[in-house]
Order: C-alpha cells, then sequence, then structure tokens
C-alpha cells in the first residue's frame, strides 16, 4: 500500500513537469526513462518471473506504435487507437504465445527473435503502413500529452508488477521459472498461464508503443522493429534487478541517466562503457543493483544486531 | 522497509538530475551557437562521417573570416547512433540546454523525421541536409524544417532529358517505381514529363523490399519498351538488372537512380556499361565553386569529398547567409532559409512554398569503360547502352 503510495506520489511529480516550467530537456530525458520503465517492467512481468526470456517487447511496442499512428491518421480519436494499440499487440502476442510457449527451453527465445524479424519484412511490403519508406503522424501533437500518458502507464505498470508478484498467479509464475515439472505436479496449468502472462505483458508494451508514436510521430519500420528497443527491455530490470518491481525503476533510471551523462563526458565512448556496464552487473550482481542494495543492507543490519547481542 | 529506503534514494537521485540537467540561460557574448547530431557510429556512420567534414570545413571557413557578423560560429555535434530515438533526445538537447538556433541536419530519412518533429515543436529552423525523400514534406506539414538537398521528385529529370537530346528512336518508356511515397511522386513527375515530350510511358509498381522482378520483366518485354527507368531503392534496382541480364532483355537506354554509387560496379562487372544513374554531386564537378570546395576539402582531411560533404558544406552557406541577413534570430532565419535563391556548391538553392527543394538538381552519369562519368552535355552520352556481355 505504501509501496503504491510512493509510486502514485512520484508519478504525479515527474507527470506536471511539463506544466511546471521545468526544461523540456529534463522532461524528454524523464519521458524516455518512463518508456523504458513501461518495456521493462512488461519484459519482467514475463521473462523475469517465468524465466523464459523475449527478445521482442521492442517490436511489440512497435506493433502498437504502427496501429496507433494508422489509427489516427485515419481519423480515431486518440482514446481509441491507443485502445486499438492494445488490443492488436496482444493478438499478435498469441501467434508467438500459442506456438512456442507449449514448448520448454529455448524455443521461445527463438520464436520472439524470428518474430521480430518476420514483422521487419511484412512491414517493410506493406504499402498502406508506409512500407520501407515508414510513416509519420500528419499532426505533430504537444509533447506534454504522451508524457503525462506515459508516466502514468510507468506507474500503473510498476504497481501493476508488484500486484502480481505478491499474488498467487506470481508465486505460481515463479514456480513455473524455478522448476516447471513440478509446478505442473502440484496442478499448475503451466502453458496456459504462461501464455496469459505474454499476453498481457504484451499489451502493456502495445500501450507504451502508442503513446510512445504520439511522442516520436514517425515511424521507420527499420528503427521500430530492430532489436535495439528489445535491448533496452531487457537490460533495464537486468541492470535493476528482475522479479522485483523496484528493479526496472532503478534500471531504467540508471540507463536513461548514464548513457545521458556519458554522452556528454565521453561522447566517442559512452556506447562502450555502457555495454560494459550491463556485462559487469549481470556477471556479478546476478540480482541487479536493487538485490545488491537489499544484500548489502541485510548485512549491515545483521552485523548491527550481532554487536548488540556482544554488547 | 528497505523498499522504502530504496524508493527515497531513487526519488533524490530523480531530483538531483533535474537540477544538474536544467537549462541554463545563453547570454549575447557567447559565441552563435548551431547544433548537430550526427549518425557517427551505427548504421550510417561511414557517409555521417562525410557529412561531419563538410560541417567542419564550412566551420573552419567561416570562422577565419572572423565568423558571422563579428560573433564566432559554434558548432555543437552529437551522435544519434544512427537511431531515432537518440536523434529525437539529443535534438532537444541541442535547443533547450544548449540553445542553438539553427540546427543542421541529420543523416537519413528516419532521423531527420525525429528531429524534424522536435524541431517543429520547439520552432527551430533545421536544414535537412542529406534529406532527399521529398515525401518527409508530403505527409505532413512542416514549418521549421527545409529541404536541402536535391529532391526525389527529379530523380527521372536527367534521363528523360537525355531521351529527348538522342532517343528520337525510343518509342516507349517504361517506369519502375516502388509503392513508397517518395518513388511514385518521381514516377508521377516523370509521368507528366513524359506526356509534355510526347513519349509514351508506362509504369510498373513493385511493393516495398520486393527482390522478384520476374513479372514486371515480362511486362516491360510485352509492352515493347526500349527505355527503362528505375526509381527504386538500390538492392531491387540490381535485383531488377539481373533479371534483364537473365532475360536477355536489352533497351536502348536503362537508368536505374542509385547507379552513380560505386558498389554497382561491383555488382554488375561489365554489365554496367552504358547504365545511367545521377548524382546531387560529384568531385570531378569543374565549375569553380566545386573546384575549390574540393581542393580545400582534400587538403583538410586528405580525401575527395563526397555528395554529402558539399551537400553538408552548401548548407552550412545557406546558414550563414541567413544568420548574416537576420542575425542569430530563429525566426528570422526561419523566413530567410524558406524564401532565399542563393548559389551553394551544390548549385542554386531555392524552395517550393511546401519547404521542398526546387533549385537543386541531380546531375546525369553514365558507366563508360568501368568508370561513372558525369554527363553535362546528353550528345556526349554512350547510346545506345552496349548489350549485356
Amino acid at each position: 500500500m505504501r509501496f503504491a503510495a510512493i509510486t502514485v506520489a512520484a508519478a504525479a511529480l515527474a507527470a506536471v513537469m511539463p506544466f511546471a516550467g521545468v526544461s523540456v530537456y529534463a522532461g524528454t530525458l524523464v519521458y524516455y526513462a518512463a518508456y523504458y520503465l513501461v518495456l521493462g517492467q512488461a519484459w519482467n512481468m514475463m521473462s523475469g518471473l517465468t524465466g523464459y526470456v523475449s527478445f521482442t517487447h521492442g517490436a511489440l511496442a512497435g506493433i502498437g506504435a504502427y496501429t496507433a499512428v494508422l489509427a489516427i491518421n485515419g481519423g480515431w480519436p486518440i482514446t481509441l487507437a491507443l485502445v486499438a494499440a492494445v488490443a492488436v499487440t496482444a493478438f499478435a502476442s498469441l501467434v508467438i504465445g500459442v506456438t512456442s510457449l507449449r514448448l520448454r527451453g529455448t524455443a521461445f527465445t527463438f520464436a520472439t527473435l524470428f518474430f521480430q524479424e518476420l514483422l521487419l519484412l511484412g512491414v517493410r511490403k506493406l504499402p498502406a503502413a508506409g512500407g520501407a519508406a515508414g510513416t509519420t503522424l500528419q499532426e505533430i501533437l504537444p509533447t506534454s500529452l504522451p508524457h503525462v500518458l506515459m508516466v502514468l502507464t510507468a506507474a500503473g505498470a510498476t504497481i501493476a508488477f508488484a500486484l502480481l508478484r505478491r499474488s498467487r498467479t506470481g508465486v505460481r509464475l515463479l514456480a513455473i521459472k524455478g522448476d516447471e515439472d513440478a509446478a505442473a505436479a502440484v496442478g499448475i496449468d503451466a502453458t496456459r498461464l504462461k501464455i496469459g502472462v505474454f499476453c498481457a505483458s504484451a499489451a502493456l508494451c502495445g500501450l507504451a508503443g502508442g503513446i510512445h508514436a504520439l511522442f516520436i510521430a514517425s515511424l521507420h519500420p527499420e528503427s521500430v522493429f530492430s532489436v535495439d528497443t528489445s535491448i533496452v527491455a531487457l537490460a533495464v530490470p537486468l541492470i535493476g534487478g528482475v522479479e522485483t518491481a523496484l528493479g526496472p525503476v532503478a534500471g531504467a533510471i540508471l540507463y536513461v541517466g548514464l548513457r545521458e551523462i556519458l554522452q556528454i563526458v565521453a561522447p566517442s565512448l559512452h556506447l562502450v562503457i555502457v555495454g560494459l556496464l550491463i556485462l559487469l552487473v549481470t556477471l556479478f550482481l546476478r540480482d541487479g543493483i536493487i538485490g545488491a542494495a537489499r544484500r548489502l543492507l541485510q548485512r549491515r543490519r545483521t552485523y548491527r544486531a550481532a554487536l548488540e547481542t556482544a554488547r | 522497509m528497505i523498499s522504502r529506503t530504496v524508493t527515497r534514494l531513487a526519488a533524490v537521485a530523480l531530483i538531483l538530475a533535474f537540477a544538474v540537467i536544467g537549462s541554463r540561460p545563453v547570454t549575447a557574448a557567447d559565441p552563435i551557437k548551431i547544433g548537430a547530431a550526427l549518425s557517427l557510429t551505427g548504421r550510417f556512420s561511414d557517409s555521417a562521417k562525410y557529412v561531419q567534414e563538410g560541417y567542419q570545413l564550412w566551420l573552419q571557413e567561416v570562422n577565419a573570416h572572423g565568423g558571422i557578423n563579428g560573433r564566432p560560429v559554434q558548432l555543437i555535434t552529437y551522435d544519434d547512433e544512427s537511431n531515432p530515438d537518440t536523434a529525437a533526445v539529443l535534438t532537444e538537447r541541442l535547443i533547450s540546454r544548449d540553445g542553438v538556433v539553427a540546427i543542421l541536419g541529420p543523416y537519413s530519412s528516419p532521423i531527420t523525421d525525429a528531429a524534424a518533429t522536435v524541431a517543429e515543436r520547439a520552432g527551430v529552423p533545421m536544414l535537412g541536409t542529406i534529406a532527399s525523400d521529398s515525401s518527409i514534406w508530403e505527409r505532413r506539414k512542416l514549418h521549421w524544417t527545409v529541404q536541402a538537398f536535391p529532391s526525389s521528385t527529379y530523380d527521372h529529370e536527367g534521363f528523360l532529358k537525355v531521351i529527348a537530346s538522342k532517343g528520337k528512336a525510343i518509342k516507349h518508356l517504361a517506369i519502375v517505381y516502388e509503392e513508397s511515397p517518395f518513388s511514385i511522386g518521381a514516377k508521377n513527375w516523370a509521368m507528366e514529363e513524359a506526356k509534355k515530350m510526347g513519349l509514351s510511358a508506362e509504369a510498373f509498381g513493385y511493393a516495398p523490399g520486393s527482390q522478384d522482378f520476374s513479372s514486371i520483366v515480362e511486362r516491360i518485354i510485352s509492352s515493347k519498351a526500349d527505355a527503362v527507368s528505375m526509381g527504386g531503392y538500390y538492392q531491387p534496382s540490381i535485383a531488377l538488372t539481373r533479371k534483364m541480364i537473365e532475360r536477355g532483355y536489352n533497351p536502348v537506354a536503362y537508368h536505374f537512380i542509385q547507379a552513380a554509387d560505386g558498389v554497382t560496379k561491383t555488382a554488375l562487372a561489365g554489365d554496367a556499361s552504358g547504365i545511367f544513374g545521377r548524382s546531387a554531386w560529384e568531385s570531378t564537378f569543374t565549375d569553380s565553386a566545386s573546384k575549390t570546395f574540393t581542393a580545400a576539402y582534400k587538403a583538410k582531411f586528405n580525401r575527395l569529398p563526397s555528395y554529402h560533404s558539399a551537400a553538408a558544406y552548401a548548407a552550412g552557406q545557406v546558414l550563414e547567409a541567413a544568420i548574416k541577413a537576420k542575425g542569430p534570430d530563429k525566426n528570422g532565419i526561419r523566413d530567410f532559409i524558406a524564401t532565399t535563391t542563393m548559389p551553394t556548391v551544390l548549385g542554386t538553392y531555392k524552395l517550393n512554398s511546401k519547404l521542398q527543394q526546387e533549385g537543386y538538381r541531380y546531375t546525369l552519369t553514365q558507366w563508360v569503360s568501368g568508370e561513372s562519368k558525369v554527363i553535362r552535355d546528353p550528345a556526349q552520352a554512350l547510346w545506345p547502352k552496349p548489350a549485356w556481355k
């Protein structure tokens, strides 16, 4: 409850930025942190809890973005366009979900990689979506709308993850990650759960993509369906810590902030440094920064307790 | 308990970040700041390097002459990693943190689109330095972003001119186009122009990214076309050419817009002979502006400039004239670059009311004995195209 209250307060603070005279540049960074947080939380929901690694969360956001742009250019109101973005993305996720989540192991991961490539090839050849030349929102909207929507979505996704993680379903998902056979043995319908959570995670990506389309205003298949965004969706929880609601929050802030600072301090080396950091975190801090911080606090507390008893 | 501490820490970090990043005021004593986001890493980095060098050469010359109106010029360049999202953030940083008065455009359409959105919102003039796709200005109305590169609308122009001069015997022209806005625009212009020339022309569209041209080649053959002009991207152009070779179909004249690219020779070897292409600029141009530019560029960077470098330098020239005339005022600069007509290394800079380029035009090129040659005078062209080897 307290967690939800703090999240809502932080989101409210971030959401009013465009109206509070904060520089547009700072606002843009907060916006991107929120965008990557939604994708990270969506990835966390699927891959963090079930252990089935997805490489397609960026492409799922791309589906949402394309749906939103085509709908808005077709005269749909923005709300309806976002609903369509969610629905189309959730439906598209079933294509991978239903075919590959019946299988164990790496089949799903490979399917997500192929899916990403398939989408790129497909959209390139789709004249209605602008083909290889991409498509553009006819009207440039002010940033305040996507900013507020994205920040609220990020807060919603974080709270939703925290609730899911504590719920019975969350425990079941973790059981699948731990030992799928054992989970099945105690009566968990693993396939159905996996497909369901992947579909929910995709819907979240679709919403984020739709909102992002309002912000970026132009879509080109090579960039929308490049693996870059999918890597960010996975790096954010990995840096911060998977399986926790706070992990992606720390990850997104750190990812956006660090990249920005490094770009100014070390313009030619920033990508190398960010890459190295991700590598170091995944190698030495398996449970991410939040996990490491927790362990540190825990150790200090045990140490203090030990001191107390010694006295 | 622990999660609360961490949340608080995160909140403090967030507030600190805002404080550090917050915008700073710009005083009149500062140099005139101009921004550029360039793809210095990633898939566009090779060409973007040429763009950067073009900007650098222009900047060096401006400041060597005492800057603009007595104020030095500072060019702030960031690496957009060939990624539109990064370009959007960087353009925002250039505008609201660095306080630039104008932006020299990035490389490629996706990045230009993303940067243009930011520039339009903020009301900062931007020159689309390497934006040939004039559909960028068709698909939505842009007020602050202008096209400073030859427009794709005129992709077929040089080829039609050579037909007008040499091709009295040409009866039927086939125009192959991709079903993408830029290619459709070019096709429409060419069909109209062919009609004016009294030439019968037929258009053959293919889906974006298509690699199989068997049916199009069959349809071209049965239409009895004796000249073919292909207005799509490089890969499909090579696929179409290979299919024509395989089918033994030898048109009298053949043009594909990307042919001037050096890799054409590698892809087609001897069969490249006689193929027409088009180029925005070549370092072999002999007009005095191009010669001076090429010599200065070679002296500074020890290599020949590409058309990217020339376009970058030309964009600098236009911006310099704008600031000279209007001072570092965004509205003034915008109005100047939208309405002026002036000579640059790329030709005569002139826009239409949609801010698309009208003045710069492509030059016809042709592969002759293993070299891509500039064809200034259509009478000099190799005609007809030698049969496929």
